[in-house]
């Protein structure tokens, strides 16, 4: 094999030993004492914590659906006014890390927000609806509205590699509308549910941020946030992440067996697309009307967000009282904000760079090379879509804890520099390795065997050959790599330990905690994080069209 | 100019199904070769073995006898030109045909002048600045085929390079293609399921049939006397019919057939009274005679008839047994009538029975 393809191959196994096995090892081998597991399910706090982690996965996820599949259907099958603004609409939620949409959502909704201003201008007496279980749907509704772009781009994606003749043959054997769609449709995209509905599962099941930002504290994530500071002295955080793993790898099996068939994918192949309606002129407003609500709903956040960052005395009113740039001047001169500027751009920048190094090789071994065994690596680079975050982070901090000669180079207390970068970089390697190899998959290898039949070295090869060709993919790769990991919540929150390391997040996060100003400052600090985030997908979006949507799968 | 030896070349991708069974071949220097077969014959499987793409299982690719069978691709100087033409779309037909000069490097007016020289030679120099999106396919041909000729390698590989082609242009690429190749003088290697390219342009043929060489030889000799159903079939249209031999002379034998006795040449394999066989004649070599009888002479009748402008396609049916007969300058006959049919004993083909 030649050396450089073995270096790869080390060079995988080891970053993935040390950032992805012996975390996971090290809290599986803490927490699975089945005395201590047995102590935390047993407790009534804890118990509520899992109910409440899966009440919120569930009603989530459906919420998704609900969401979801409607819009793709119709963005499959008709035509309408706005058609080809659509899918850059759909990614808008998605530049906002919800956790810092909950500021935004409490502005709408809170005692004195938005709504409760609005039904007080009618004399509708208000209505607490964050209290009791409103603060569960509260929450549950941020996250739906956060990641129904993942769901309905995989859907729109499934939808049009199903052949439309097989609809037609359908019809023509007299099956009705819901018929041809319980029948044929949805078991054809089945891997595009599945592709998409297990992120969301899973991801809505370990969301720690927008629980935390919202005050909800009796879920399992939340408690495993609070217990991080008595580690040393209390297992059952360790019980709690293999509890929430075990249950993660469950959630995701189950997904799998319902719905992870791709035998039905494979027979699609070379179909001839979809073929789309022209609708009257009044159901085809409709239909770009359903679409502008569910974007209107899904960014009200952000617009809540965009008044608080420039609002002033935005308290019992609809909209605020005056303006200012205040906020914008107040979080600068916070001593935690520039640094933590910096601290991100040097974590993330550092991260897209392992990422891209990685990145490309590894997508090499598993679309070109394909050595024995390559489908491990390619589980395995997957495998953080899987693995919730928040799992990995207390992996991290506790692999250091528990390894000295670790701690020495990655402390996070000390300076978790390197530890946060190689988090972030191990989050961000699906998309990148999907980005790539999205790439690599669209590049004919003839184009790399004429390179090399008229005498090109393998590096000519990929330097003059694969990297021009697929420099848009490698581009997009980094570009998500570096903007998520600025964003990045669970490792953030519970690596960053020290007020001089704290990343964006942590820092949006504490001054969210400040009364006073500090809601107003988080979200003018807020909303710089979700421009960023909007030109890096608005970039991402023009350079891969259509191909968006498959870096959102597993 | 090199020899091209392939001695005992085997391949297989999943175990016991071999794509090649052992081959032997040697191709002379300067040499135009066709490997010739269906889908899946193992002709292509055969060709990236010689440019060095696929490992073979055993065997060995000599070149001028020195051998390459372990060296990489890009160590081998056998130009390839793809299917797909595996045109690099970021860079202009000249970058692309100076890459080659560039991995070998030939740099400043040397480069630029031997770039030239092949656009030139497929008359393409106009368009050295264009990207390869915006020429057609024929252009597209011609770039990949420059690019090849312009390292001067010691080899030429291709690979079906016509086949992404309209039929009108193929066959005008078919002369272009054979002139610019015998130009450089170089030793091809080309590989098509498409007879008539074969037989257009090849110095020699061999036909691949599973994994395994069927037919080694000259265009005219395989397609005249084709050793096996399957060459006669895959190399044009033909009569097969079961024969019985019954007495052999000097350079001919009598050879009984379901409509009539007929004097066929003595094949290639060995015969003799007694024997069955299957005897193939091509349409063309069967034709219209108003002589009444005589030696090769049957009677038939005209049974369907396919007019085709310069030629016509005729079914005819002698002794319940249908054959076709293609007529040349076609003359207007009256179906159903009764007519006689000469066949030249040279244009009998005598094969193994089926």
């Amino acid at each position: 094999m030649k050396p450089f393809r073995v270096l790869t191959i080390v060079v995988l196994t080891v970053f993935f030993s040390v950032f992805m096995v012996l975390p996971l090892y090290t809290v599986v081998s803490q927490g699975l004492d089945p005395a201590i597991i047995g102590e935390a399910l047993a407790s009534p706090v804890y118990q509520t914590g899992l109910f409440n982690a899966f009440k919120i996965a569930i009603v989530t996820t459906c919420l998704v659906f609900l969401i979801s599949l409607p819009l793709a259907m119709l963005y499959d099958r008709f035509e309408f006014p706005g058609k080809t603004m659509v899918n850059m609409l759909m990614m808008l939620p998605m530049i906002l890390p919800p956790f810092v949409g909950a500021l935004g959502f409490q502005q709408i909704f809170g005692h004195y927000g938005v709504l409760n201003s609005a039904l007080q201008y009618f004399s509708i007496a208000p209505v607490d609806w964050l209290g009791g279980e409103g603060r569960f749907y509260a929450v549950c509704l941020i996250e739906a509205l956060h990641l129904y772009p993942i769901l309905y781009l995989n859907l729109v994606t499934a939808l049009a590699n199903v052949d439309p003749s097989l609809d037609e043959a359908a019809r023509n054997l007299g099956a009705g509308r819901l018929r041809r769609f319980l029948k044929i449709t949805l078991p054809l995209i089945r891997p595009g549910i599945f592709a998409g509905g297990s992120i969301v599962l899973i991801w809505s099941f370990t969301e720690l941020g927008t629980p935390l930002m919202l005050g909800y504290n009796t879920v399992t994530t939340v408690q495993i946030f609070n217990g991080i500071t008595e580690l040393e002295t209390n297992p059952l955080p360790y019980a709690l992440v293999v509890i929430m793993l075990l249950l993660s790898a469950g959630l995701y099996s189950f997904s799998r067996l319902a719905l992870g068939s791709n035998g039905s994918a494979q027979m699609m192949k070379g179909s001839t697309g979809t073929v789309t309606r022209t609708l009257k002129y009044y159901q085809a407003w409709l239909c770009s009307g359903v679409f502008a609500l569910i974007t209107f709903c899904a960014v009200l956040p952000h617009m809540a967000l965009t008044f608080g960052a420039f609002g002033l005395d935005w308290y019992g009113s609809v909209l605020p009282k005056s303006y200012t740039m205040m906020h914008f001047e107040n979080a600068l001169s916070h001593e935690i904000v520039i640094p933590s500027i910096m601290n991100s751009l040097k974590y993330s920048s550092l991260a897209m760079l392992v990422c891209i190094a990685i990145g490309l090789p590894a997508a090499l071994l598993i679309v070109r090379w394909r050595p024995k065994g390559w489908q491990l690596f390619d589980v395995m680079i997957m495998m953080p879509l899987a693995v919730p975050g928040i799992i990995m982070a207390f992996g991290y901090l506790s692999m250091c804890a528990r390894n000295p000669w670790l701690n020495q180079i990655f402390d996070p207390i000390a300076n978790p520099t390197l530890l946060l970068a190689a988090a972030y970089a191990m989050r961000r390697l699906p998309y990148v390795v999907r980005a790539v190899a999205a790439g690599l998959e669209q590049t004919p290898e003839t184009l790399e065997e004429a390179a090399r039949n008229l005498g090109a070295s393998s590096w000519m090869t990929l330097r003059r050959i694969v990297v021009p060709l697929i420099g848009a993919n490698l581009v997009v790769g980094a570009l998500f790599a570096f903007s998520f990991s600025m964003l990045e919540v669970s490792d953030s929150l519970i690596l960053a330990q020290k007020s001089a390391f704290y990343p964006i997040t942590k820092a949006i996060f504490e001054l969210s905690q400040i009364l006073g100003e500090g809601s107003y400052i988080a979200c003018a600090f807020g909303l710089w994080a979700m421009a960023f985030l909007a030109c890096t997908l608005l970039t991402a979006s023009i350079l891969l069209g259509k191909k968006l949507g498959s870096l959102f799968k597993f | 100019m090199v020899k091209l030896e392939i001695q005992g070349i085997s391949k297989s991708y999943t175990p016991g199904q071999p794509v090649l069974k052992p081959i032997d071949l040697t191709i002379t220097p300067g040499e135009f070769f066709f490997l010739l077969g269906p889908s899946g014959c193992g002709k292509s499987t055969l060709l990236r073995i010689i440019a060095g793409f696929i490992k073979p299982d055993s065997g060995s690719i000599l070149f001028d006898s020195h051998n390459v069978t372990t060296l990489p691709p890009e160590k081998r100087d056998a130009a390839m030109v793809f299917q797909n033409y595996a045109l690099w779309p970021h860079m202009t037909v000249f970058e692309n045909v100076a890459f080659g000069l560039e991995t070998r490097d030939i740099r400043g007016e040397i480069k630029r002048n031997r770039v030239m020289t092949a656009l030139e030679m497929v008359k393409l120099a106009d368009l050295a600045e264009r990207k390869p999106a915006s020429l057609s396919g024929g252009q597209q041909q011609r770039v990949a085929l420059a690019r090849a000729i312009a390292v001067k390698p010691k080899m030429l590989l291709l690979d079906e390079p016509l086949s992404n082609l309209d039929a009108k242009l193929r066959d005008s690429m078919r002369f272009e293609l054979w002139r610019i190749c015998k130009d450089s003088g170089l030793t091809a290697v080309y590989v098509t399921h498409d007879r008539k390219e074969a037989l257009s342009m090849a110095d020699r043929i061999a036909v691949i049939h599973n994994g395994l060489i069927e037919q080694l030889g000259l265009p005219e000799d395989l397609y005249r006397t084709p050793n096996s159903r399957f060459s006669a079939e895959f190399l044009g249209n033909a009569n097969f019919f079961p024969a019985t031999v019954k007495t052999i002379e000097k350079d001919s034998c009598i050879i009984e057939t379901p409509f009539a006795v007929l004097k066929a040449v003595i094949p290639a394999m060995p015969v003799r009274p007694g024997l069955k066989c299957t005897a193939m004649i091509r349409p063309e070599f069967l034709s219209f005679t108003t002589v009444s009888a005589g030696e090769n002479i049957f009677e038939a009748e005209l049974h369907t008839g396919a007019f085709l402008g310069e030629v016509s396609l005729w079914n005819i049916i002698a002794n319940d047994l249908f054959l076709t007969l293609c007529e040349l300058r076609p003359a207007s006959r009256k179906k159903g009538s009764v007519v006689k049919i000469a066949v030249a004993p040279e244009n009998i083909v005598l094969l193994p029975e089926a």
